[in-house]
């Protein structure tokens, strides 16, 4: 009865009916996604140890110490939120909510997997649009913004430099990031993800090698993370821009830096190893893009992670070198590439 | 005449509360951005303000003007404004105001 009622409504009001799912979707999203950005911290910390031959997390939750996540979250909540007495209050309180309210602009337009039914189909994404990859494109330039604000606000010099060697690595490596999306646009004839998961019968990682390597170190440095972490480079400038914050506005930065992991290896995922792309398997044919699209990122992850406990940090310096003298012009002929294969080939 | 009946259609409603709302926003920030007496402060409500005009672009169903305006004018034209007045010295401009 109450479905008949929903289903007359959809057919009335066809537009509030996607407005009510569309927020629904997204509240269910937005607590998932921190759900899994805590598990990726567990998982984190577990293959570090693992990397480093020691235990890891394992005294909270039994062998696995799966139970520590949760006890890190309560730590991080109930401890003193200090402000500094210098610090620019307003901006300093915004800066956490900022970083991940951004972040989470990004999880809006990117697929979570798809599955299969009645032989269709159906991509799991809050907004479907035609032009997604270039709105998550976006998305992710506005990153820098959220890290010069608790930079600036701390009114602390190794937070400032923190915030100095951010914006330059952001805007070096933006310009190659988003000519490798264009790329991969021009080669799948579309700016949507879910289609551009659909065009690729080849995988992109075959189709342009240059621009997965290029994307994949891009990604990496937006992400922040090891080896081009020099935002918060221990030795150097303590912890960047994090260094005056404390509690539970440290714990929204932290948190923030997962979610983007998380979201930049489903980008990975989507833009060059085919998404949720995969034979079908027979018996789970219902949920088997879900298998495959966890599959591949799963590996991405701890790719991430390999890559992080392998190499040493660069300098700031060899980086922005690295991004505008190197991998520019490279995704330059990465582009030619894709537009000679794409537009003259297929 | 105008015909008072569409006030009560509901999608209109929906428009107007959308409208009037970014509407608002883009002047509050606007006006703040021209009186803060912070150079820092004036940036971020300007950013504020940018990204109600992208909303407004995306009510009225022009997403890539609205996506594009994201991208030009919040992640680069406003984070160059941001850097640039971040290289400018704090004290000298203080001095400078009360003076």
């Amino acid at each position: 009865m109450v479905l008949s009622a929903i289903t007359e409504f959809a057919a009335q009001e066809p537009k509030i009916y996607g407005l009510i799912i569309g927020l629904v979707a997204a509240a269910i999203l937005a607590s998932v996604i921190n759900v899994v950005a805590m598990l990726l911290v567990w998982l984190e910390r577990k293959v570090m140890g693992d990397f480093q031959a020691r235990y890891g997390p394992n005294r909270v939750g039994g062998r696995w110490g799966v139970l520590q996540l949760g006890a890190d979250a309560v730590k991080l909540f109930t401890k003193e939120d200090v402000i500094p007495r210098g610090a620019d209050k307003p901006v300093f309180v915004w800066a956490p909510i900022v970083a991940v309210a951004t972040t989470m602009l990004v999880a809006g337009a990117l697929p979570f997997g798809a599955v299969i039914i009645d032989g269709k189909e159906i991509p799991l994404v809050v907004a479907n649009m035609d032009i997604s990859a270039f709105y998550i494109e976006a998305a992710l330039s506005i990153m820098a913004i959220s890290a010069f604000m608790a930079g600036w606000s701390s009114n602390n010099k190794y937070s400032m430099l923190g915030a100095f060697r951010g914006i330059a690595r952001m805007i070096a490596y933006e310009v190659p990031m988003g000519i490798c999306v264009i790329s991969v646009a021009i080669m799948a004839h579309s700016l949507n993800v879910v289609e551009i998961v659909q065009a690729q019968s080849i995988w992109f990682v075959i189709a342009q090698p240059i621009g997965f390597v290029i994307f994949a170190i891009a990604l990496i440095t937006d992400l922040g993370r090891m080896p081009f972490d020099q935002t918060e480079a221990e030795e150097e400038i303590i912890a960047g821009y994090n260094t005056e914050y404390s509690g539970i506005r440290f714990g929204l930065l932290y948190f923030q830096e997962y979610i983007v992991m998380l979201l930049g290896s489903i980008l990975l995922v989507h833009l060059y190893l085919g998404g949720w792309n995969g034979p079908v398997i027979p018996v789970i044919s219902f949920i088997s893009p879900m298998i495959w699209f966890f599959m591949k990122l799963i590996i991405v992850l701890v790719a991430l992670i390999w890559v992080r406990v392998s190499l040493p940090r660069f300098r700031i310096d060899q980086v922005t070198d690295l991004g505008w003298k190197i991998l520019l012009p490279l995704s330059m002929v990465n582009l030619a590439w894709a537009v000679v294969v794409g537009l003259y080939f297929a | 005449m105008i015909d008072l009946t569409q006030f009560y259609d509901i999608r209109f409603l929906i428009e107007l509360g959308v409208f009037s709302l970014f509407a608002v926003i883009i002047l509050g920030l606007s006006i703040l951005t021209v009186y803060s007496r912070n150079m820092v402060h004036s940036g971020l409500y300007l950013l504020g303000s940018f990204a109600a005009v992208a909303a407004l672009y995306i009510s009225l169903n022009a997403t890539f003007v609205g996506v594009a305006q994201v991208l030009v004018y919040i992640g680069a034209v406003g984070v160059l404004i941001l850097f640039a007045i971040m290289l400018t010295r704090k004290t000298l401009m203080e001095e400078e105001s009360h003076g």
